[in-house]
């Protein structure tokens, strides 16, 4: 018998296909708004090229701001998307299919947001030629880049190979119209035509994908936070800090999961696909890890604290009771207790409690990572030379610009494939089938997965 | 003495050769109202702790003293060498304060051998004449070039790098191994559903284009 989680393949087609279907006002009005803000920041960069970093608000004093903040957070949330994933693909997670799509897009989305600002840091964005021309190996920014990279092929391959099922079904439904659509359908669905050993092939290659993201998405966001890390500033010089960015990027990555999932399934009517269960328990990682992360934070703040060495004072006393004191402490209260507060209390424990948990965990975390880049920045070793870093219109508008980026490229990916796994949620829902027919799952491997 | 050090010392690649011992270019300052200073300069080879002289390294003595060879104690005194750029100029080397017998001494590293054209210079002070007072020394050596020290661990550093670079070669085949295999392999097993299905399709094209043929035929006729 079926369960009701699990739905005809046709509901669920119906559903996954809904963002292909003309859009409405509505849709086009929101990607005109965040078009413009695209725009905006497009804009304030080129200005930006021509004027000089000193109009982001950089200078001698504070040569690190916003924009590696960005970088570490856009980059963050998209290991946190692909590593939802692959863990939810690795550990056979049911209630996983309807939302492995949007967070795996969005793995891919936010990370291209995330290494453009590797070049608007550059003065001279022409120079990051020179990491692949002349690199210096010792360098992490260089293994930074390289890891990037690497992380970046992965992750379009984690999107690519799932979706090959399901831009065959797409390209079935536009065979008759033809056109460049049904063309682009036809060269990326690879000949699929549900076959037995094509579909143990996809198996194998998306399980190998999915174990080597994992490791991958640890080592690429440590070989990040040893950028920081190994150049001895104070706030920075830290044995904690490569697991403490990769829990920041779970952390900040399953919330940014939340937000997109609720959103696309509240402007696609998914509420019958994507449920409070999966919602909820989104929303129960994202507790674990805002523990975890609170923890981490606390470590770092004791031992430092307590040895006081000479040159991480002034760096602490600014976080915790100067200058950068009420945006530290606003950090951990909209950005670790209140999101706590509202996924524990059952009250709270609804879609809207969830979601605005999300909301908090992803701005707090921003503020975050601006918080461990700009104090230590403010406060070289030579105590005349303390600086301040103030954010500037420029700044904040390709800031904005970039985080716009990420929803209208997703609006438009689906506007052209599947939000949701459509392949995945037939296969699962015919693995409950078969557990409430109490046959076994390997005599339908054997006989070939149904279409 | 400082020659007898030299020669002593020479077999073993001696640094200092020379005139530095000629004490003195001392000069009497006769201004009106100011007391006459003398200011005598001498360049004397640095020893190690086995009294053997560094190569490159030269001690200067500057005494400075009244007209009457009472010791002018804590007075600044500044040290220069003569050098040759674009004309003779005299780039400033360092500074020392007399002590109680009046002697400043700065510790000079001559980066080129040869003759060094050495001076001091005592600027004057309330009451005290402004000096100056000049010496040479030959060096056979300048101070040795620097060396960095070894990196610690820099085998080990040079090796991650190595392993670094062998892990994400072995990565990105892996990645791309997987994609290409993928595609083939699923390619290759679709293509003769394809091909039957496009078969399908252009049989179903056919007839269904013969049926309209059939139909548009005048008066309704049915053609074959």
């Amino acid at each position: 018998m079926l369960k009701p989680e699990f739905p005809s393949s046709d509901a669920v087609t119906a559903a996954a296909l809904r963002p292909l279907a003309p859009s409405g006002r509505r849709f086009w009005a929101l990607a005109a708004a965040l078009a413009a803000v695209v725009a905006a920041g497009g804009v304030a960069y080129v200005y930006q090229l021509f004027s000089g970093l000193g109009v982001a608000g950089y200078s001698d004093h504070g040569f690190w701001g916003i924009y590696e903040a960005n970088l570490v957070a856009f980059i963050g949330v998209s290991y946190g998307g692909a590593l939802v994933s692959a863990i939810l693909r690795l550990t056979q997670a049911r209630w996983r299919a309807p939302i492995t799509r949007l967070s795996e897009a969005m793995a891919v989305f936010s990370l291209l947001a995330g290494m453009l600002f590797a070049v608007i840091h550059l003065g001279r964005p022409e120079r990051i030629w020179r990491l692949v021309a002349s690199p210096q190996i010792s360098s992490p920014l260089v293994w930074d880049f390289v890891a990037v990279m690497t992380y970046l092929l992965a992750t379009v391959i984690f999107l690519y190979l799932p979706l090959i099922p399901d831009i065959a079904l797409l390209r079935d439904r536009f065979e008759r119209a033809g056109g460049l659509r049904f063309k682009l359908y036809r060269a990326l669905a690879l000949n699929w035509a549900d076959l037995p050993r094509q579909h143990q092939v996809l198996h194998a290659s998306v399980s190998v994908i999915a174990v080597i993201i994992i490791p991958l998405a640890v080592i690429v966001h440590s070989v990040l936070s040893w950028a920081f890390a190994v150049t001895g500033r104070p706030g920075w010089d830290s044995t904690i800090f490569a697991p403490y960015f990769v829990v920041a990027a779970l952390y900040s990555g399953v919330a940014t999961v939340i937000i997109v999932v609720a959103a696309f399934r509240w402007a696609y009517r998914l509420h019958d696909y994507i449920g409070l269960k999966q919602l909820r328990y989104l929303g129960y990682l994202m507790l674990a890890l805002d523990l975890l992360y609170l923890y981490f934070t606390f470590t770092e703040l004791l031992t430092e604290g307590y040895v006081m060495n000479a040159e991480v004072v002034p760096v602490l006393e600014s976080m915790l009771v100067g200058q950068y004191a009420p945006y530290f402490w606003l950090f951990i209260l909209g950005g670790g207790i209140v999101p706590l507060l509202l996924v524990c209390l059952p009250k709270t424990r609804g879609v809207p409690g969830i979601v605005v948990a999300a909301i908090l965990v992803v701005a707090g975390m921003w503020l975050k990572r601006l918080l461990i880049v700009v104090p230590t920045v403010a406060h070289p070793l030579i105590a005349g030379a303390w600086g301040s870093f103030q954010p500037t219109w420029v700044s904040m508008s390709i800031t904005l610009g970039a985080a716009a980026a990420i929803p209208l490229l997703l609006m438009l990916f689906f506007k052209l494939f599947p939000v949701m796994a459509i392949y995945e949620m037939g296969e699962i829902a015919e693995e409950a089938r078969q557990d409430a027919l109490r046959l076994p799952v390997t005599a339908i491997n054997q006989e070939g997965l149904p279409s | 003495m400082n020659l007898k050090l030299l020669a002593t010392w020479a077999s073993a690649a001696l640094a200092v050769c020379a005139a530095a011992a000629s004490p003195a270019v001392a000069q009497q300052a006769t201004d009106q109202g100011t007391t006459a200073t003398t200011l005598a300069l001498s360049a004397d080879a640095r020893m190690d702790s086995r009294g053997r002289p560094v190569p490159g390294q030269l001690v200067l003595n500057a005494t400075l003293t009244q007209a009457d060879g009472k010791p002018l104690n804590n007075r600044v005194i500044n040290f220069y060498q003569q050098v040759d750029l674009l004309g003779p100029h005299d780039a400033f080397v360092g500074t020392a304060n007399t002590d109680a017998t009046g002697v400043a001494a700065l510790l000079y590293e001559a980066p080129q051998p040869g003759l060094q054209q050495l001076k001091a210079r005592f600027p004057g002070a309330p009451g005290y004449a402004p000096q100056e007072a000049g010496t040479s020394a030959q060096l056979k050596e300048g101070i040795p070039p620097f060396q960095a020290e070894p990196i610690p661990l820099g085998k080990v550093a040079s090796g991650l790098s190595v392993g670094a670079l062998l892990l994400v070669s072995a990565v990105w085949l892996v990645l791309l191994g997987v994609l290409v295999r993928t595609v083939t392999a699923l390619r290759a097993a679709g293509a003769p559903a394809r091909e039957r299905r496009a078969r399908a399709r252009s049989t179903e094209n056919i007839s269904q284009r013969g049926g309209a043929e059939t139909i548009s035929q005048p008066g309704g006729e049915v053609s074959t």
